[in-house]
């Protein structure tokens, strides 16, 4: 018999509303979604239309109002923040439109951050942040301003375990400061 | 990857455009993304089968259902006729009338005037019909909740499927049957079927609830936004009327041709008031889909609590029609084979009478069918001789040429061995 469908991601009819005093604002209005294992996906749309918010969503940042969203098979709608942070960090990798990076920190320490926090032995955590960096073509010594953007994203690759990272538009990794 | 830039999306395997927070389109980027889809696909067998093992397997021991599982129901259909409930409320008056003038009461009654029975009466109705107005859309709502709960029982629905459509004697019944079936026990009054065209891949309506006669045609095409979507999704999609308003805005800035196809695609949708799309996967293949339009009760069909093993029965039923299709192409191949062979055995007739000067003959055969038993023949012999025979094997069709294609090979074996005419009929009749 052959194997089911590897569904990573299942979105449905997920809603977010964002509530102030006077307003209601309708950020995504019943979504449904599925993404499988291994698939490059691109969510596109006018600005405001509920891209950064369902970003917000899959990437376990933001929690939806109503729907179901399930990851690797498992509901993480009634998560913990910390169980939340574990699957953040282990099996979503993230790169930011804005750097998000910190600032006294060397690349190298940077991208290698996220694997300190999976208590992950110093010789795997080198070769995993050595593996990372040259996968965006930076070797470890060289750390030109120009490569932050890419090092933003050799952090979310070395940091993820499954899925790919969630990442805002790629080409501006390339542009020239 | 999230962009607001199509050009930078195109990048991906797949891309979702969004519009007001919702989906409304989804396409594929490449021909490779579309065959290591369709790799995964066709690798991941059918999971509604599997429902419907684990379902055969569960029931295979506790067989039907107990009945007061379907009273509710039952109940609610019978209240929903006009008839019926007309009687409920007479059935009501008169009990209540009854009440009243029996007994001491009428006695009482009496005492205080002689109309109070009259009064009484009229009171009575009022309170009826009061009750009646007052009650009705509560109790008759409160029942269909209740009984909704029961429509939702898969087992009941799979069940009830399988027993209806065993007796289906062709494919359109069949198709009738499901849909009828399907509104009845999830309580939507618009249900259509949709079956994917071998041809062109487009899907066609075939059957819609509550009616005799085949629907108007309507196509939705390969292509559509929401076939793209039924595809890549496992669970049903469910929209409402906003949806598509947003939709066709979303559309409205595209392209011309790709904003008149998807507005004839939301008017299509819109027209079958659906709510709920569900699918019908054969081998991962979507070889149809029923449209499911919204509840009676206003209650609100769910994607995922939607029936995995209905499908997984629709899905069954459509294979139906491919085995039939299939059985279609023997018969198409039967015919063809069948007419090769008439014109074999047209062959086996001799191609032109004996000149005589004694006879003037002639022959021809046309066989009811492709092919048949008739025979006839002109054998020569020495000395001019001149035989005839003339046969009709009993029977028709191919076994009757088969006896006849062997009279005619011994017939003519025995004349090379130079018998005499009445020897050979002798033996031949022997």
């Amino acid at each position: 018999m052959s194997a089911q469908p590897t569904t990573l991601l299942h979105l449905e009819d997920v809603k977010k509303v964002f509530y102030t005093d006077e307003v209601e604002t309708h950020a995504l209005s019943g979504i449904h979604m599925e993404i499988r294992k291994g698939e490059y996906i691109s969510i596109a749309g006018p600005s405001g239309c509920g891209k950064s918010t369902l970003l917000s969503i899959i990437g376990l940042l933001d929690s939806p109002t109503d729907g179901e969203y399930t990851l690797n098979s498992k509901p993480v709608a009634k998560l913990s923040l910390s169980d939340r942070a574990r699957i953040r960090n282990q099996e979503i990798g993230f790169i930011f439109q804005a750097f998000n990076l910190i600032g006294d920190l060397t690349v190298y320490e940077n991208v290698e951050l996220p694997l300190t926090y999976r208590s992950m032995a110093s010789a795997e955590r080198r070769s995993r942040v050595e593996e990372a960096l040259l996968k965006v073509g930076m070797a470890p010594q060289t750390l030109p301003v120009a490569a932050l953007r890419r090092s933003t994203a050799a952090r979310g690759s070395g940091a993820r375990r499954g899925g790919q990272p969630l990442a805002a538009p790629r080409r501006r990794a390339d542009r020239q400061p | 990857m999230v962009t607001h830039d199509p050009r930078y999306a195109r990048y991906a395997d797949r891309t979702f455009h969004l519009f007001d927070g919702q989906v409304v389109e989804e396409d594929r980027s490449s021909a490779e993304a579309e065959r290591k889809a369709a790799s995964a696909l066709t690798s991941s067998g059918n999971r509604y089968e599997l429902f419907n093992k684990e379902w055969r397997a569960e029931c295979g021991s506790s067989g039907e259902y107990e009945e007061s599982e379907l009273s509710l129901r039952g109940l609610r259909r019978r209240l929903d006729a006009p008839r019926n409930r007309a009687f409920v409320v007479l059935a009501f008056f008169c009990a209540l009338l009854g009440l009243m003038l029996t007994g001491s009461r009428v006695a009482y009654l009496d005492q205080l005037s002689a109309r109070a029975d009259l009064c009484v009466a009229v009171f009575v109705l009022a309170l009826t019909i009061g009750l009646y107005a007052a009650l009705s859309g509560r109790l008759v709502s409160f029942i269909r909740r209740k009984s909704l709960v029961a429509a939702y029982d898969e087992r009941a629905i799979v069940f009830d499927l399988g027993q209806a459509a065993r007796a289906a004697t062709g494919i359109d019944q069949l198709y009738k049957i499901v849909v009828d079936r399907l509104g009845e026990a999830l309580a939507v009054d618009r249900v259509a079927l949709f079956v994917a065209e071998p041809v062109t891949g487009n899907y066609v309506r075939r059957v819609i609830m509550g009616s005799e006669l085949p629907p108007p045609a309507v196509t939705l095409a390969r292509d559509a936004f929401v076939i793209k979507r039924l595809r890549n999704l496992s669970a049903p999609f469910g929209f409402g009327p906003n949806d598509l308003a947003t939709w066709e805005r979303a559309f409205s800035a595209a392209h011309c041709v790709l904003s008149e196809a998807r507005r004839r695609e939301c008017d299509a949708l819109r027209d079958l008031d659906a709510r709920l799309l569900l699918q019908i996967t054969i081998k991962d293949q979507l070889v149809g889909f029923l449209s499911l339009g919204p509840r009676r009760g206003g209650v609100i069909l769910r994607g995922r609590q939607t029936n995995a093993n209905v499908r997984g029965r629709a899905a069954r039923v459509c294979d139906r029609e491919r085995k039939a299709g299939r059985a279609d192409g023997a018969d198409e191949r039967l015919t063809r084979e069948l007419a090769l062979a008439g014109g074999v055995q047209q062959q086996l007739f001799p191609a032109a009478a004996p000149q005589s000067l004694f006879i003037d003959a002639a022959g021809f055969c046309q066989p009811a069918r492709e092919v048949g038993g008739d025979y006839y023949d002109f054998l020569r012999f020495d000395h001019g001789h001149v035989g005839v025979a003339i046969a009709d094997v009993a029977g028709k069709g191919i076994s009757a040429a088969l006896l006849m294609s062997g009279l005619q090979a011994s017939l003519r074996s025995i004349r090379q061995f130079k018998a005499r005419r009445c020897a050979c009929r002798a033996r031949s009749r022997n």
